[in-house]
Formats: C-alpha cells, structure tokens, sequence
C-alpha cells in the first residue's frame, strides 16, 4: 500500500490562492540594520534622562533639609559651607550634649548628617500630613529608615563615636519599622493587581476527532429500505468531490419494488430532487 | 503573451542564495503546487495548508544555504514541508500527540484506495484527527520507518505504530460506509 499511495500522489498538485508570494516575499526580505550610532545615541539619551532625574532628587532633598535646619536651629552659628551649618544645627537640637560628635570634615559623618536630615525631613511630613514637594526622596527616606531600623534590631549596638540618631530617635525609627502595612513604605514601582492581568488571548481547546454529519432528508423523500440521512450523506460527499451541479445516480434494489435507478440532483444547500425509474427485471 | 524563462535546478539554487527575487519567485513557481498538496494532506483545511505552505517556502528561502546538493531540490524542500506541518500543528493543539496503547494491525488494501480519486482521497486522509493523519501521511506516503517517526514526533515507536493502525481503521470504515452505496455509480 505504501508505494501505491506514493505514486497517486506522485503528481497530485492542486493550486492555492493568489496572493500567497507576496507573504512569502515579504518574510524573506532581510531586516533593515540599525546603524550602531543610533543605538549608541538612543542609550544615551535614556542615561542621560535618568542622570537628570538623579541630580533633581538629590538637590531636592538637600534644600528641604535645609529648610528645616533653617526652622529648627533658632541660633547657628555660621560657617564656612553650608553643610557645615546643617550638621551644627541639627546636631544642637537632636544629640544629646554627652553624645560626642567627633564631627570631621569625611564624606561619611556628611552623609550621615545628610541622612538624618532625610529622615527628619520624613518625620515632619508624616507629622504635617501634608505632601511635601519631593514626595520621592521623602518616600525612599522612609524605605531607607525601616531598613535601617530593622538591622539596627538586630545588630546594632550603639558606640559612643557613633553618631547615630539619638534615643528619642530611636524610638520614632522602631515605631516606624512596627508600622502597619497600610502605612508602610510605598514602593516605587507598584505590583500589579490580579484584576488587572489581562486573561490570555488563546485558550487551547482539546481536538474532538471530525465526524462527517449527515444532512437532513427532505420531507418528500421516500426510501423505504435505505436510510435516508446515509444516502443523503453519501451524496453530499459525492456531489462535494464532483461538482454542485452534478447529478449522481443510484442502482437500488428493492424487493417489492424491484430494481429501480435513482437520480439525485441537487438543487440548493439541502434540497434534492430524486427520480425513480423502475426496471423491467426484477432481481 | 508572457515571456516565460525556466530555470534550471542549479541556476535556482545559486540565484536564492544571492537573494535575487526572481530567482526566489521562480522556485516558487516550479514548486508550490505540489507542495501545495503535500500540506493538504497534513491539514485539514485549505486555509492551513496555505499557511503551512507559505510559512514553508520561507523557511526554504531562508536556509537555502543549507541544501548542499545532495539528492533533490523537490525532495528537500518536500521535508521542509512535512516538518513545517508538524510544527503547525503541535503549536496549535496540546494534545497533537498522546501514548496510547498498541491498538493491533488493521489490515487496508492498496485496491481499495486505488479506486478512489486523489481528491476523495485528500478528503479522507483531511478528515483523520491530526496525529493520525500525520503518522499515516509519514508512513504510507512519505515511507518513513516507524523509528524515524517517532524520532520527529516525539513519541515512542509503538504510538505510532497505533496511531497508523488507528488511522487505518478509520480509512476502512469510511471506505466500507462509501462503499455501501457505490453499488453502481454511473
């Protein structure tokens, strides 16, 4: 059967739409190449747009800090760089005056003032329930507190050079870390709610082996041995592969009838004539 | 009245390979009916086997780099055709090929088929669930071992060993029910 069924198809060649090249020919088209300064250029651009963003929040964060040391500190004393004069003021209002503050012109006590002064930015917008002009560094400074207060549950131990917050402080930094989730640090990317995935664009569906239906009988057909509906299908498939408007003829024996030629023309989707010619000799 | 120019086997393949577009419109044209039928036979309908045939021909448009000379251009863009088909079908449907059961050897008569037409036939073998087809198609047409089937379908050599027998089965009992009525087609 193997080589039989081979050669039948050997020259089987049946013919498809018309327009199928040119889905060929535009999937074979090579790609247009990107020139590198584009990529170059495109990356760029988006460092460069970060770095901006970067700088802003910084120099947003340093200016409320000031203002508030500014507020605060009812007698600084001046000096050379502002800095300085942050670090004075809210050292004279937040350490203790045992607490020494081996204060040094490195970057680290700077940043530690700068940090401070974050967080005490932070204290006083959640106090005032108001937005403050930089929601964001305010937002990071309070991620920055919980983490920084949940190590300090763990390990810190305080050191008489450290110039950490004081214990006043301390305590509003573990309340802080003991916050409800509601009240928490927000993020700063939101997770996406499940009502907002979106359900899937393809549902796969199990295949049912095709069955051939067959087509109703008309009303007016009168077979009395054959079952119409398995004539009628019979036909249909006949008259798929031959042609709509091709009749197919029918050798039926009957036993009271005798031999009898049926004639079956199609006439519509489900309408059929049928002629019966009966035969001389019966079988 | 047009101009036709024929290209030789190796002209075609030189030009594709330089991505000349008449070269590549020329292959196609020498080619597409009868692939044409090879993805009819592994679909179930026209519309799929044209995109089969369409996404085959690029793929040998592609890699035509790859077809090094040995044995036939038609024969090589055929497998090309058959694999394409296959991976249609696994894309779409999960359940393209399950482990059944050694169902037993069918027994189906070359003259019982030969007396239809191709296109009866088409309809037929169309009218099969997808992983029969593809095993029957494979197997009696193609003439690949059952070793070599499973090896493309990722299954084992008694699935398709069953799936062919299945398939068979089918075809008898269609072929018997056609057969029923065919006393005497004038």
């Amino acid at each position: 059967m193997k080589g039989a069924l081979k050669n039948k198809f050997e020259d089987y060649a049946p013919t498809p739409s018309k327009d199928l090249w040119e889905g060929i020919a535009e999937g074979v088209q090579p790609k247009k190449k990107r020139p590198l300064w584009a990529v170059w250029a495109a990356a760029a651009v988006i460092a460069l747009t970060f770095g901006v963003q970067v700088v802003q929040e910084v120099q947003g964060s340093r200016t409320d800090s000031s203002s508030i040391s500014n507020s605060s500190s009812s007698s600084s004393s001046s000096s050379s760089s502002s800095s300085k004069a942050t670090e004075s003021a809210l050292l004279s209002v937040e350490q203790s005056p045992s607490t020494p503050s081996q204060l040094s012109d490195s970057e680290s006590s700077s940043d530690l003032t700068v940090q401070r002064s974050r967080s005490e930015a932070s204290l006083r917008a959640e106090r005032s329930d108001s937005e403050s002009t930089n929601d964001l560094a305010a937002k990071r400074s309070r991620s920055e507190v919980s983490l920084r207060a949940e190590r300090s549950q763990q390990n810190f131990t305080p050191d008489a050079t450290d110039s950490f917050p004081s214990s006043s402080n301390k305590q509003r930094i573990i309340a802080l870390s003991t916050m409800k989730p509601e009240a928490a640090p927000v993020q700063l990317w939101d997770t996406p709610k499940t009502s907002e995935v979106k359900a899937p664009k393809y549902v796969l569906v199990r295949l049912q082996p095709t069955t051939v239906k067959p087509l109703e009988a008309p009303a007016k057909l009168d077979l009395q041995d054959l079952e119409a509906s398995k004539v009628l299908a019979f036909a249909s498939y006949k008259i798929e592969q031959l042609g709509i408007n091709s009749p197919i003829h029918f050798n039926h024996a009957d036993k009271n009838n005798g031999q009898e030629k049926l004639s079956l023309f199609r006439l519509g989707l489900n309408k059929f004539s049928i002629t019966r010619k009966r035969h001389k000799q019966n079988i | 009245m047009k101009k036709r120019y024929l290209y030789t086997e190796k002209e075609l393949v030189e030009g594709c390979r330089r991505q000349n577009p008449l070269h590549q419109k020329g292959l196609y044209q020498q080619y597409y009916r009868k692939m044409f039928g090879v993805c009819l036979r592994y679909t179930d309908h026209k519309d799929d086997a044209e995109d089969v045939l369409q996404d085959g021909f690029i793929k040998v448009l592609k890699h035509i780099k790859g077809f090094k000379g040995k044995g036939s251009l038609e024969g090589w863009i055929r497998r090309i055709m058959v694999h394409t088909a296959i991976e249609h079908y696994r894309k779409r449907s999960r359940y393209f090929m399950v482990d059944i059961d050694h169902a037993g050897e069918v027994e189906l008569q070359a003259d019982q088929l030969s007396q239809l037409s191709k296109e009866e036939l088409v309809t037929m073998i169309q009218a099969l669930p997808p992983g029969y087809r593809t095993v029957f198609n494979l197997y009696v047409v193609e003439g690949f071992p059952h070793k070599e089937i499973a090896g493309m379908l990722g299954i084992s050599e008694g699935t398709s060993k069953s799936q062919l027998s299945r398939a068979k089965s089918l075809l008898k009992s269609q072929l018997e029910s056609i057969k029923g009525f065919e006393r005497m087609i004038v």
